[in-house]
């Protein structure tokens, strides 16, 4: 890619968010995974700063956002066929190739998508004034921390 | 070879999770590779596919000690039973070990490693290590399911229950607590310049702390954001 150290920087500073979003439990939550590494991808030849991370951060945000919303339409349509099928003549086989098929159709053409518009406008975020990204990667980082303070302090203490 | 080979499905248990039955088809994925389809009563793969969720950890546990049972002829109907009253225990058990105890402490030590160290090299070799020792524990804990399960079929509870008596249960949730004091405490001192830095900084610290405690409520990350504002419009 080019620039592993940026990629370094990015993804532990999403892993920190994404703890922070985290619920002991099954819920959706943002899918950070895909939106940092995409970025990481796009942003690869470029000399890592904590301003180019934290102009980005909102925008991985927004991305994991949205493929939370993907895994959430790929459960709704598992959900739609579960219930149309009779449970005694279903074929698991079958059922676990068509999963299989849903999740490729839905998030291959979007990870595609996702990329191609990104580097589109990769340079028009770059020169976003509006925010300091410093500010920003401060304010993701040490709001992520608090909270995640708070968690371990309420429920994570043993048994 | 079974084993490798069951270890192998037993990543398909979240395969087709849905919000009707959840993971009960990756479920009766595993069990049709533990057993011959015809070995296995229509009314345990029934139940099966009816419903059934757990933390994917320790599904394999449940599955192989069903195997056991369907393999020495128990009746259905107790084995239904079995079903019914462990689903709730893997989820219990595992979310809160895993999730919130294993997970959190195997991501905040390359964080931490991020903003401590300068050394390139380091940080990979930190990432990596962290990275194949949490590989490590999940395989062996599915490992240790299948083998569990299929050698005490329904005592494997008392194995399950085993889980909370583990070290990292009482342990790496407070680890993880320690990490983030320590991160928050470096990243003060690193990137902190002058003293309207550090006010935002404890107020952003104070404003997470409050969102959390209120169960992430929206209310509480508008305020953030509007102290954020503030921030830009200030500094």
């Amino acid at each position: 890619m080019g620039n592993m150290e940026l990629g370094v920087v990015l993804g532990a500073t999403c892993q920190l968010i994404y703890l922070s979003y985290i619920p002991v439990g099954g819920a959706n939550i943002p899918d950070n995974h895909i939106a940092a590494n995409l970025t990481t991808i796009i942003l690869g030849t470029l000399p890592v700063s904590l301003d180019l991370v934290g102009k980005f951060l909102p925008v991985i945000i927004l991305l994991s956002i949205f493929f939370m919303y993907l895994t959430k339409l790929e459960r709704k349509i598992s959900t739609g066929i579960m219930i149309r099928v009779p449970y005694e003549d279903i074929i698991i086989r079958k059922l676990i190739q068509k999963s299989f098929l849903i999740h490729l159709l839905i998030f291959l053409p979007s990870i595609y998508g996702v990329f191609f518009f990104m580097d589109f406008v990769k340079n028009d975020i770059i020169s976003i004034e509006f925010y300091s990204g410093f500010n920003f990667f401060l304010f993701a980082i040490f709001f992520a921390s608090g909270s995640l303070l708070m968690r371990f302090f309420k429920r994570g203490f043993g048994k | 070879m079974t084993r490798i080979k069951l270890l192998y499905y037993s990543f398909f248990v979240q395969t087709f999770w849905n919000y009707h039955t959840m993971a009960s088809i990756g479920a009766c994925y595993l069990l049709d590779k533990l057993l011959k389809s015809d070995e296995i009563p229509k009314s345990i793969r029934l139940r099966l596919i009816i419903f059934f969720n757990g933390h994917p950890y320790l599904v394999p546990y449940a599955i192989s000690a069903v195997g056991k049972e369907i393999k020495d002829e128990t009746n259905p109907e107790k084995i239904n039973r079995f079903i019914d009253s462990v689903v709730g225990m893997l989820g219990a058990i595992g979310d809160q070990y895993y999730w919130n105890g294993v997970k959190p402490v195997f991501l905040l030590i390359p964080c931490l490693s991020v903003l401590i160290f300068q050394d390139v090299l380091l940080i990979y070799i930190i990432i990596s290590i962290s990275f194949v020792s949490y590989n490590f524990i999940q395989i062996n804990e599915r490992i240790k399911g299948i083998v569990l399960g299929s050698e005490f079929g329904f005592a494997v509870v008392s194995k399950i229950r085993l889980v909370k008596e583990r070290w990292g249960y009482q342990y790496f949730a407070k680890i993880s607590f320690l990490i983030i004091l320590i991160f928050s405490i470096v990243a003060f001192i690193k990137y902190v310049e002058s003293y309207p830095y550090i006010i935002f900084a404890i107020l952003f610290i104070a404003w997470g702390l409050v969102s959390s405690r209120r169960g992430n409520s929206y209310k509480y990350l508008a305020f953030s954001f509007i102290t954020y504002c503030i921030m830009e419009f200030i500094l």
